[in-house]
């Protein structure tokens, strides 16, 4: 036993494709965790945990994937056995993709605490599914018994002795950056939460005091760059610059100068002009409303 | 009245789906635990969803009643079954502006899923509202009893004698309900860890493009409804001229019949304008009311948008 070599296959995969670059950096969706926390928090008490697979987007040369969605595996399990049945990841997969084309199976979740041998085997059986689809998986652990870390792994396949047996084949799991993308479009859900945890005036003001803050350091930083360029020589990169703030300054209307106090400011005939159309339009809405409300009761009145 | 509660997973989900296709429309599935093991029956918690096959949506607006999508999401239930997620359908989701659900396809649609679980609603998501506000633009509706009522009637003509017996107009054709966001231990946990700090932009003052753009669809829907009018008091007008003719046929009639009592003669029957005359068909008027509560929830959202406007431009005016 102790003369024979152990194997580590370096990070690249074979497959059909004779070589693929293992991913070196993984973005999970917020979407796809709060898929995977859904399934963990309402599966069965009696489940040691949950796996399933992982929906996204890969960039061309694998070395970016884009974890989208989750759908969880249908797994039975003890402390030395598991067994996953066939067939319902790429039925499930398929279904998925008439909804999403874009989406590739990236990998694979589990929620457990902690990484076990168990999970080779698991890893194993995606690497063979998911050579169909010509990419190594992307094995993303997700600790929702504890801690809620989430960590992202590409393995390596360690084989003991010299008959690379993949029955005989263990993993190493090798640890790769990850990062959870809140996207733009997330904005609005995560307003939403801000709002019920803070939904007093006072956190009104608070956010608007920090609204001003923000946009006077914007116009600091904004002056003491034009303060720097006309001090400096022009180069191309301040060139670019100046052109930039010019077009913005020429969309905002110009204005005469004129003194504060003085009521026909054009500055407030502007506002106060604005401030009109925006009331006529209310009026003219509010007026159509009431005549819909009439046209309708003359109709049912009138038979 | 029951309300909704959105679990992370569903929001997010939706909120990625209806993102990714915008401007285009897109709809989905929503799951919710059966009704029987709630904990609160007045909340239906939607735990789950999935997106439609865009080949669901036939021009512009889903079609839940298709063969295909049937199967789609029979198929998707059969398959989330088996790892013992929610399956109870609580209802769907599509992605469009809340004008637009007053539309004779998405009612259908509404009223095919009210048929199966007479709890289930459909949950409109705005995504251009979003956009523009920064909230989440996310409201229920369910159709209304009185709607309900009515359209059970079989026939597929609405006619004013049933809008008066039923007591249904515009303004009661659906009912809202509410909705919030619930987060469980683990999302909460983990938001803990991960929420970011968002920047506040409270101080921006709107985009007004959408306030345009639901101003000029205002002005569209108001052009249907006065084509709708105007067919309606053609009507109208056809019904008095032909009941007007009637009745001078019943008072020519009576003089006739009047005459031959005279001449002791069999009087003539005074039902034959029946045969004679053939009132003319009211026009259905569905069509008025969806273009009526279509044009009242465009001023809603003209006047909202523009009412938030006015709201930030105040301050603004205040500090010059």
């Amino acid at each position: 036993m102790v003369d024979q070599p152990l194997y580590v296959s370096h990070p690249h995969f074979v497959g059909p494709r004779s070589f693929v670059l293992y991913p070196q950096k993984v973005t999970i969706d917020t979407q796809a965790i709060f898929q995977i926390l859904g399934h963990a928090v309402r599966s069965p008490a009696n489940h040691r945990r949950v796996v399933g697979t992982l929906l996204g987007y890969r960039n061309e040369d694998n070395s970016e994937v884009n974890v989208k969605a989750a759908f969880m595996m249908p797994l039975t399990e003890t402390q030395y056995e598991i067994s996953i049945p066939t067939g319902y990841q790429s039925e499930m997969f398929n279904a998925i993709r008439k909804a999403h084309p874009d989406y590739v199976v990236i990998g694979w979740y589990s929620t457990s605490s902690n990484i076990s041998l168990l999970d080779s085997f698991i890893q194993n059986y995606f690497t063979e599914e998911s050579s169909m689809f010509r990419y190594p998986p992307v094995f993303v652990h997700v600790n929702a018994e504890d801690n809620m870390e989430v960590k992202a792994y590409v393995t390596s396949q360690l084989f003991y002795g010299s008959t690379r047996n993949p029955d005989d084949c263990n993993c190493m799991f090798t640890p790769i950056e990850h990062s959870i993308e809140f996207s733009e479009s997330d904005k609005p859900a995560l307003a939403a939460r801000t709002e019920r945890a803070d939904p007093d005036l006072y956190g009104l003001t608070s956010t608007i005091s920090e609204s001003i803050a923000e946009i006077l350091t914007q116009i600091d930083l904004v002056a003491a760059k034009v303060a720097e360029i006309r001090r400096s020589k022009p180069t191309e990169a301040t060139e670019k610059l100046g052109k930039y703030l010019f077009k913005m300054l020429s969309n905002s209307p110009v204005l005469e100068p004129s003194s504060k106090t003085n009521i026909n400011d054009p500055r407030s005939a502007m506002f106060n002009a604005h401030m009109r159309d925006l009331v006529s339009i209310i009026n003219l809405t509010n007026s159509i409303k009431s005549q819909v409300q009439l046209s309708t009761e003359v109709a049912t009145r009138l038979n | 009245m029951s309300s909704i509660q959105l679990d992370s997973a569903a929001v997010y989900a939706i909120n990625g789906h209806v993102n990714e296709v915008f401007p285009a429309t897109c709809g989905g599935i929503l799951l919710s635990t059966a009704a029987g093991v709630r904990e609160d029956p007045e909340i239906i918690e939607v735990t789950e969803s999935f997106a439609l096959p865009s080949s669901c949506i036939e021009n512009g607006v889903l079609n839940l009643k298709s063969k295909e999508t049937n199967a789609y999401i029979k198929f998707m239930v059969s398959r989330l079954a088996e790892v013992k997620a929610d399956t109870n359908i609580a209802g769907w989701y599509i992605s469009c502006s809340v004008s637009n659900i007053f539309d004779a396809q998405v009612f259908e649609n509404m009223y095919a899923m009210q048929q199966a679980n007479p709890e289930s609603f459909v949950l409109v998501h705005d995504v251009a509202l979003s956009k523009v506000t920064g909230t989440l633009g996310v409201r229920a509706f369910r159709l209304s009893d009185e709607f309900i009522s009515v359209r059970k009637t079989g026939t597929s003509r609405i006619t004013t004698e049933m809008l008066i017996k039923h007591n249904l107009n515009y303004t009661n054709l659906v009912v809202e309900l509410f909705v919030c966001t619930f987060e469980n231990d683990l999302v909460r946990q983990f938001m803990a860890k991960n929420a970011p700090v968002l920047a506040a932009g409270c101080l921006k003052v709107p985009d007004e493009e959408l306030l345009e753009r639901h101003a000029d669809a205002a002005m569209v829907t108001m052009d249907d409804l006065n084509y709708d009018q105007g067919n309606y008091n053609y009507y109208q007008r056809q019904l008095t001229r032909e009941k007007q003719k009637i009745a001078q046929w019943k008072a020519k009639r009576a003089a006739e019949n009047a005459e031959r009592a005279e001449k002791k003669q069999d009087p003539l029957s005074t039902e034959e304008y029946k045969t004679l005359f053939k009132l003319s068909e009211e026009p259905n008027r569905l069509e008025s009311l969806l273009l009526s509560a279509q044009l009242e929830e465009q001023c809603i959202q003209v006047e909202e948008l523009a009412g938030g406007t006015a709201s930030t431009l105040i301050p603004a005016k205040f500090a010059i």
